[in-house]
């Protein structure tokens, strides 16, 4: 199943944040969107799920377009983690999670055995199953993503979309969420986009890179050959030292304005 | 791994599903058995006996006079402020949700103002409108039925009603039937200004059979059709995005949410005036109690309510006999020190 | 009521064939004070000729009443719509007055405007007008009139301050004879002779024990059910109502259809003064002392008590 982007184009009444946007994602692979603020990486992302409806263009999951599927397929397809994620509701993690069946659940049905079964295995898989009856206000914000991850796994998509999940966490929470994706990716082929702010993150944990740069794509591809000098010249308008770690991971440092490059 | 182990999930939505039980039935229940209680209190104080033989009595058999108050002053009063009461914490409580605000009140868009002043406007028109006793209950419905209508024309664009916008349309809409009441008020001569004030403070004094049968059939039907939107309305709490992104049209939803809320609560106000504090405080107390899973809250509000009500209007009518004290002001005050409690008590409200 | 009228014109008569005889003698220059309802003394010259009744009807209508309408120059907006009948204010010359603001507001400029030397308002504003229009020239005198003996001393002090004491004697003795007339065949009336009487104020309340109605009721030989009830206006409790019975119902005003839907409830249907059709509408005038207060009063006992009031 190949999920494919072309030639999206978005404007919030006049002022245009995505201009012929293509790109496309194979199953079971990752992709990362990188871009500085304002280049319309938040855009992109709710254009996937018909969140928002693009001026022209289409979003091909397979052989289905976003915008003829009904809203409720769309979520079966899909599975969204947004950024903000605080709840002014005392809900339960399990609670939570539960809702992630509601694309699946007849009109005034509720849960049956084998959604449950489901939420279950969402829940150990993201690594919260600890957490089911405690309230999502209490919990912290790395542990409440990974709640919402569950979420988005209960919904039992083949595709997970995902804004900037590790912004504001510890290290420690960045990497359980990212090499919970990788894993989900790799292992049960679950197609990943993801918005991310952190080069190095988004360069290590994706296999391929779409960096956009005032509403268009710049540079598509593998991590090393998006995240280029110059690239990031053109983007972020600063200057950088690219290196490659003993592991081969990529290493990106910003300079400081003045040092000789 | 966390200090205790949690209990699987199974066993907790199985004890979720008994709470629900429990906590709809005890209040059911509660209710069930206020209704007569209330019928023995009163200005006249009757013995439960004494409703049981009047409830009992055949349909056109002589009726002492004792049975009269019973079945035709404090039983249809009773059953109004249950029905009110229930219809008002309803509508707040999906108030609460669609703004994802617990402050909410079902008067929030303009639904009050509306109502005084088709209320004060059939008053003064008095005599003009050869509608007798239904003219201002049917103006009140009809004007707090343009006020929201208005915010909704005002907050709907290229197909969306986004929620602040509807919050301060309403803000708007409220303080422009509210100046509308003002005028109406100091155009009024004495004796209709009276009938106005008394109108806005809320009161069950003209409960009678016919009062019931009108709003009945709107008040049920709309409850039971928002119970099945509660499941939907738990996902709208998280947030509209989240809503969209687990496949809820939330626009069409948002709609038919505003539209059931206000039914009720007009439906409410109208033969009764302004009652305030239950749609606000009923729901806020049982989503302590009962948590935020609207499959139980929805319900249970609107057993509070009935039951908040029906007491307060006990309390109403008994309170400075033979006289009465609008039931209105009861709720305010009962509404507001419990609501000063509560956030003292907690530390999130 | 034919009765009452002629009266009245009579004395109409009396007052204009008197007016330029007792100007003559006031002409003289005979500066005076009164005491007026507060217990402030307010010193004249002489009596004003250019004066405001405030809060119609009731110290209007005295003024009217007493043939000194000619000197007022101005009124208060006057909301009520049963202006016809029987009050004494003109309709026609109300309309031309000049409006100096709606109760409770007063425009001091407009009073001032008009050149007012005096303004006659009920005793409770006078703390809030006296300040106010004082200092600009214009002399306020507090007009007590909150029951029937102060609705008499009322009419006295409005006759003495524009000089028509005379003809407020005689409108004091006028409104005390219908009265007395009726209190004499009301005469040995025993307590269980005297009916239970509802009377409706503007919805929802009836009329409690405090105030004009109840005693009027009273006077007229009726017992008001909620006499007991110490405030103006009590709140209806259709429960106490039942239990207590009235034989008659009196409502102020034609309302909304009222009547007619309480007939349909079964409740109301048991009560006597439905039963027995004893159901009465009020004019606004019963509602207020004015010199109209006699009126009212032999209205009430002619539905209260027809055998005894019958010619």
């Amino acid at each position: 199943m190949i999920f494919k982007v072309d030639k999206i184009r978005f404007a919030y009444g006049s002022s245009e944040v995505l201009h012929d946007v293509c790109f496309e994602v194979q199953q079971g692979d990752i992709l990362g969107i990188v871009g500085p603020n304002g280049s319309g990486k938040t855009t992109l992302l709710k254009c996937l799920n018909r969140v928002l409806k693009p001026q022209a263009g289409a979003v091909r999951v397979g052989d289905g377009d976003v915008s003829r599927m009904p809203r409720k397929q769309i979520a079966r397809e899909m599975g969204v983690v947004p950024q903000d994620s605080s709840v002014s509701f005392p809900f339960t993690a399990l609670e939570i999670v539960l809702m992630g069946r509601a694309p699946h659940l007849r009109f005034l049905s509720g849960e049956s055995a084998e959604d449950l079964r489901i939420v279950r295995q969402a829940m150990a898989r993201a690594g919260v199953d600890h957490l089911a009856g405690r309230r999502i206000n209490e919990i912290s914000g790395g542990q409440r993503q990974l709640v919402f991850i569950a979420r988005a796994l209960a919904q039992a998509p083949r595709l997970l979309l995902l804004d900037e999940p590790t912004l504001h966490l510890d290290i420690n929470h960045q990497l359980e969420i990212l090499e919970l994706l990788a894993d989900l990716a790799h292992r049960e082929q679950i197609t990943t986009v993801w918005v991310s702010h952190d080069l190095n993150l988004a360069a290590r944990y994706s296999d391929h890179l779409v960096l956009l740069h005032r509403s268009t794509v710049i540079a598509a591809g593998a991590p090393d050959t998006v995240l280029t000098r110059e690239h990031i010249r053109e983007a972020y308008g600063v200057e950088v030292e690219i290196n490659l770690t003993e592991s081969g991971l990529l290493h990106i440092m910003p300079l400081p304005k003045g040092c000789p490059p | 791994m966390a200090a205790a182990p949690q209990p699987e999930p199974t066993v907790l939505l199985r004890r979720r599903r008994r709470r629900t039980l429990v906590s709809i039935a005890l209040l059911a229940v509660l209710l069930l058995v206020s209704i007569p209680w209330a019928c023995t209190i009163g200005y006249v104080d009757i013995p439960l006996g004494g409703v049981v033989r009047a409830l009992s009595r055949p349909l056109d058999s002589s009726l002492s006079r004792q049975d009269i108050i019973i079945l035709d002053v404090r039983l249809p009063r009773v059953i109004l402020a249950a029905l009110v009461g229930g219809a008002l914490a309803l509508s707040g409580c999906t108030m609460q949700g669609l703004f994802k605000n617990p402050m909410a009140s079902p008067y929030i868009l303009g639904i009050s103002s509306g109502a005084a002043f088709g209320a004060a406007l059939a008053t003064l028109l008095g005599g003009g409108l050869a509608l007798g006793v239904f003219a201002i209950p049917l103006s009140a419905f009809l004007f707090s039925t343009i006020a929201v209508f208005t915010v909704y024309l005002i907050a709907r664009r290229d197909g969306t009603t986004p929620v602040e916008t509807l919050l301060l349309a309403g803000i708007a809409i409220g303080l422009f039937f509210s100046a509308a009441v003002s005028f109406l008020k100091y155009v009024a001569d004495e004796s209709d200004l009276r009938t106005i004030v008394f109108w806005l403070m809320g009161g069950l004094w003209a409960s009678n059979w016919q009062s019931v049968a009108v709003v009945a059939a709107p008040i049920v039907i709309t409850s039971i059709a928002l119970t099945f939107l509660a499941r939907r309305l738990n996902v709208m709490v998280l947030g509209e995005e989240h809503a969209l992104n687990l496949g809820v049209n939330v626009e069409r939803l948002k709609t038919v949410l505003l539209l059931f809320a206000s039914l009720l609560a007009s439906s409410a106000v109208c033969f009764v005036g302004i009652v305030g504090f239950v749609g606000l405080i009923v729901p806020h107390v049982m989503r302590l109690i009962v948590g935020p899973d609207h499959r139980v809250l929805l319900p249970c509000s609107a057993l509070g309510g009935g039951l908040f009500l029906v007491w307060a209007d006990t309390v109403a009518r008994t309170i400075a006999a033979p006289t009465e004290v609008p039931v209105g002001i009861i709720t305010g005050l009962l509404g507001s020190v419990f609501f000063v409690f509560l956030l003292r008590r907690r530390k999130q409200v | 009521m034919a009765d009452w009228r002629f009266r009245a014109r009579l004395l109409l008569l009396a007052f204009i064939a008197a007016g330029p005889a007792s100007a003559k003698a006031q002409g003289k220059g005979t500066a005076f004070h009164v005491v007026d309802g507060t217990g402030r003394t307010v010193e004249f010259d002489r009596p004003p000729s250019k004066v405001i009744p405030l809060q119609p009807p009731g110290i209007a209508e005295i003024v009217f009443t007493l043939g000194a309408g000619d000197r007022v120059v101005g009124i208060q907006i006057w909301n009520s719509p049963d202006r016809s009948s029987h009050c004494t204010i003109p309709p026609d010359v109300y309309e031309k007055l000049p409006k100096v603001g709606k109760p409770p507001m007063v425009s001091v400029e407009a009073v001032v405007g008009l050149d007012t030397e005096a303004v006659l308002v009920m005793d409770r504003f006078v703390g809030r007008l006296a300040p106010l229009l004082e200092p600009k020239g214009v002399k306020v005198v507090g007009i007590k009139m909150d029951d029937y003996p102060s609705l008499l001393s009322a009419i006295q002090l409005v006759g003495k301050v524009l000089g028509k004491e005379r003809e407020a004697r005689d409108l004091v003795g006028a409104i005390r004879e219908q009265v007395e007339s009726v209190e004499a065949r009301l005469k040995d009336l025993r307590d269980e002779h005297r009916p239970r009487v509802l009377f409706v104020l503007p919805r929802p309340c009836a009329a409690g024990g405090k105030g004009i109605v109840n005693d009027m009721i009273e006077r007229a030989g009726g017992i008001n059910i909620y006499r007991d009830v110490p405030v103006l206006a009590a709140p209806l409790n259709t429960e106490s109502i039942i239990d207590r019975d009235p034989e008659v119902i009196i409502f102020y005003r034609r309302g909304l259809g009222e009547l007619e839907a309480l007939q349909k409830t079964r409740g109301w249907r048991t009560i006597s003064a439905v039963k027995s059709s004893r159901i009465h509408y009020s004019e606004d005038f019963y509602t207020k002392w004015s010199p109209t207060a006699a009126e009212a009063i032999e209205q009430f006992a002619k539905w209260f008590h027809p055998d005894r009031m019958s010619d």
